[in-house]
């Protein structure tokens, strides 16, 4: 009903779980076995054989694993807040199915995005270009789509939670649009930095989990306005800076600045002026 | 005693012969003589709590900042550079639990300011706002007589006089409608639920109890907050009651300054409304039962989880970053008021409720306390209707399907209150409410018998919620995503009410909502969901 700080951390927890989980499997599978197509899959180097068509040797399945191993990995610890909005605007008894269908939804847009983004992948040594001039290429357009007013377009829409229908197949196709709305814009959004490291002819784990830190963080951010600027991991490092003083001050009591607050005539002095 | 006493501006009869009043004019016009980029001036002030003049809100038209009739005549520019703007401006914090910590330093930095433009002048240098008491003995309802003057005494122009301000009615008299107040202007207008302080026998900051609907006296725990959400008790009523029916409306396009959080702080009465319910929290805090939050997360504010921090600009050109931890209580800043009364007598609600309940042994246990500290259980969904819904004209009526599982729940435990567990609580929730008319009251009646006019059932009335901070709140580039404004309602006794009647046991509740005057087609508020939640065990 309204925002419950002990009932969101209980669903971000289970997200976070869930995406340690998914990283857990991207780390140990490639060391279990060690020609496995779904432990190497991801990068030109570890995966020669990939086909023009983007998809491995073993598969479309196989790939679809794959995308989707990463995209919970990735994308699961972001999923908070909009199942906990789900979970909170349903029936108890539907809590769980409104949460799949979502997921569904979301997971949907995803494996459709990971279709086309594959394609992408293969297609410029397709054209012969060197794979790290390939990933250099892709690395600057995704740094300006970072700063650009439309990936501030797609971050607003993430935060945009719906009213639901609580009932029968009107809450079913609710919560299922939904999943696909945040799909899209996320999609939007985070589709450059979920591409570069699969280009990367080496060292794409270490990429993923920069890539899944920078989607994390930027999500702390409030909706801001559309227009080019920094964004990323602002937020994330005062919240770092301002826990860490929190921490090492949990005792401190800070004395109020009468001498700010006393009345002064003159407009000069030693403070910035803002 | 504290060096700075803010006192009622109803002395000496709210007119300018109260030296308050006189100083604080003076104050204002000095303010309003500096540029809109000056840190100084009264339109930076205004621009801090919100504003409609930077790229990012401007509007076209009105409440534009370049479309407001004057006076005041508003600057449009120079604007600050846009980090000035970025790190002072639109700040407030509404729908949060930083209402009362930030309008408190809000208060404390215009109210330096003013001094210091006030000992220029020569006044005195321990000057200190005047606070509007609505809800004081006589007319005290009605706006102080020094807001209303064309003139000062001298002749010049009263700064405190603003044209953009409408009143309950719309025509320019300017009255808070409390229970005294609608008596004293009986009028066409619907007052279903006056303006009442009953929010200070709460006795929790944030979150709910016997005594206290959610979210809480203080509001509900929140980041920075500047627009959408839901509004804490103090904030709801009387706080934005207040500002709806001081600002007014007279068409779409054009309602009072003080309906709208981007135009509310242009109106001198702004601060002297917000003096009040600062004293409000004040008196709230003297009492042994209640305590403000001792979360870090309160006390250190939001930029300890690395969002903006609260920044004011303070004479001599500095500035003062603070938190709520150091506006905590109004001793340690020096200040008070002439008047800080003793918080009035916590009702026993649950022993009342449970007499009704015909639970009389119960009711007696509850009231010598033994039974107050049971669990307060989990909040769930009942129902909700299906699709979002339009307010127009006179009178919006909608029908809540209610789950038949969940809805036997609640009737079970009205039933078995006598035995083993509070009766649930019962909550009507008006979500995403979306819209431009920030100048509007809505008042909810919850299953009034068909074909009977609602406000003649105020044993259905559910509550009256202001849309202030409405337009904000839909802006779907905005801080808080277009999601808007959301209201709960506690509407347990009309539950306990179709229990003792029998009328519970049915698949859906109607719910009516009644706008306060006649809301075109053109200017529809929409309400995205109306929900019931049920607390309990």
């Amino acid at each position: 009903m309204l925002f419950d700080p002990r009932g969101f951390a209980q669903i971000r927890n289970i997200t976070l779980v869930m995406g340690g989980l998914a990283w857990s499997l991207l780390v140990i599978l490639p060391l279990l076995e060690p020609g496995s197509q779904l432990a190497h899959s991801h990068g030109h180097a570890a995966h020669p054989e990939i086909t023009p068509a983007g998809m491995p040797h073993d598969g479309w399945q196989l790939a679809a694993a794959n995308w989707l191993l990463m995209l919970v990995a990735m994308m699961a610890p972001v999923l908070a807040p909009a199942i906990y909005h789900i979970r909170v605007s349903s029936l108890s008894r539907r809590r769980t199915r409104s949460t799949l269908l979502f997921v569904a939804g979301y997971a949907g847009v995803w494996i459709a995005a990971g279709a086309v983004l594959l394609s992408l992948v293969d297609f410029p040594r397709a054209i012969g270009l060197p794979p790290y001039m390939a990933a250099a290429a892709l690395l600057a357009f995704a740094l300006v789509w970072q700063f650009s007013p439309f990936k501030q377009t797609c971050l607003n829409r993430c935060h945009e939670q719906p009213s639901l229908d609580a009932f029968g197949r009107g809450a079913d196709r609710d919560v299922l649009r939904y999943g696909v709305m945040h799909g899209t814009w996320c999609a939007g959004s985070c589709w450059a930095w979920m591409t570069l490291p699969m280009l990367l002819p080496q060292g794409h784990l270490p990429a993923m989990g920069l890539a899944a830190l920078l989607i994390y963080c930027e999500r702390l951010d409030r909706p801001q306005p559309q227009r080019w600027q920094l964004r990323g991991f602002g937020r994330a490092m005062r919240l770092v800076v301002g826990r860490s003083q929190m921490w090492l001050h949990a005792d401190r009591r800070i004395a109020v600045h009468q001498a700010v607050l006393a009345p002064r005539t003159s407009r000069s002095g030693n403070c910035q002026r803002p | 005693m504290a060096t700075y006493v803010r006192s009622n501006a109803s002395g000496k009869g709210g007119t300018f012969t109260n030296t308050d009043l006189l100083w604080y004019a003076i104050g204002v016009r000095a303010m309003q003589a500096r540029a809109l980029d000056d840190p100084a001036s009264w339109w930076f002030f205004a621009a801090m709590h919100g504003e409609y003049v930077s790229p990012e809100f401007t509007q076209p038209d009105f409440p534009g900042w370049g479309s407001i009739p004057g006076p005041p005549a508003v600057p449009v520019t120079p604007l600050p550079s846009q980090s000035v703007i970025d790190r002072f401006w639109n700040q407030c914090q509404h729908q949060s639990w930083y209402f009362p910590p930030w309008h408190r330093g809000y208060l404390l930095a215009l109210e330096a300011q003013i001094r210091a433009d006030v000992i220029a002048a020569g006044g005195p240098d321990k000057w200190a706002l005047p606070y509007w008491n609505y809800f004081g003995a006589g007319t005290q309802f009605d706006i102080p007589p020094a807001f209303t003057q064309a003139s000062l005494p001298d002749g010049t122009p009263n700064p405190l006089f603003v044209a953009n301000r409408f009143g309950p009615f719309g025509t320019g008299i300017i009255f808070i409608p409390t229970p005294a107040g609608i008596q004293g202007h009986p009028g066409v207008v619907l007052f279903a639920g006056p303006v009442n302080d009953n929010c200070m026998t709460n006795t929790r900051y944030t979150g709910l109890n016997a005594n206290t609907p959610p979210p809480g006296f203080g509001g509900p725990v929140t980041g920075f907050l500047h627009d959408g959400g839901t509004s804490g008790n103090l904030e709801g009523n009387p706080h934005n009651l207040v500002h709806v029916y001081t600002g007014g409306i007279v068409s779409n396009s054009n309602y009072g300054l003080m309906a709208d959080p981007g135009t509310a702080a242009l109106d001198p009465i702004f601060y002297l409304h917000h003096a009040n319910i600062d004293r409000m929290w004040e008196v709230w805090n003297t009492s042994a039962a209640n305590t403000n939050p001792v979360d870090p997360n309160w006390l250190d504010g939001p930029a300890a989880s690395g969002d903006r921090e609260f920044v004011m600009p303070m004479p001599g050109n500095a500035t003062w970053v603070f938190t709520p931890r150091q506006v905590n209580r109004i001793a340690p800043l020096d200040y008070t008021y002439d008047d800080l009364p003793q918080p009035p007598a916590i009702p026993n609600l649950l022993s009342t409720r449970l007499s009704r309940l015909g639970a009389a042994g119960a009711a007696a246990a509850a009231g010598t306390g033994r039974r107050d500290a049971r669990k307060e259980g989990n909040v769930e969904l009942v129902g909700a209707n299906s699709s979002a819904l339009k307010i127009t004209g006179s009178r919006m009526d909608a029908t809540v399907p209610l789950d038949d599982i969940v809805r036997s729940k609640v009737s079970a435990s009205l039933l078995r209150a006598a035995e083993t567990a509070a009766p649930d609580r019962v909550y009507l929730k008006l979500e995403n409410v979306r819209g431009t008319r920030d100048a509007s009251v809505l008042n909810v009646y919850v299953n009034v018998p068909e074909g009977t006019a609602p406000d003649r059932h105020p044993e259905m009335f559910a509550g009256s919620v202001g849309l202030f901070g409405l337009r904000r709140a839909s802006m779907r580039d905005g801080r808080h995503a277009g999601m808007g404004l959301s209201f709960v309602l506690d509407i347990s006794n009309i539950i306990d009410r179709l229990h003792l009647d029998r009328r519970l046991l049915s698949d859906a509740l109607r719910v009516t909502i009644l706008p306060d005057r006649e809301v075109p087609e053109d200017a529809a508020i929409t309400v995205g969901r109306i929900s019931l939640y049920r607390q309990g065990t």
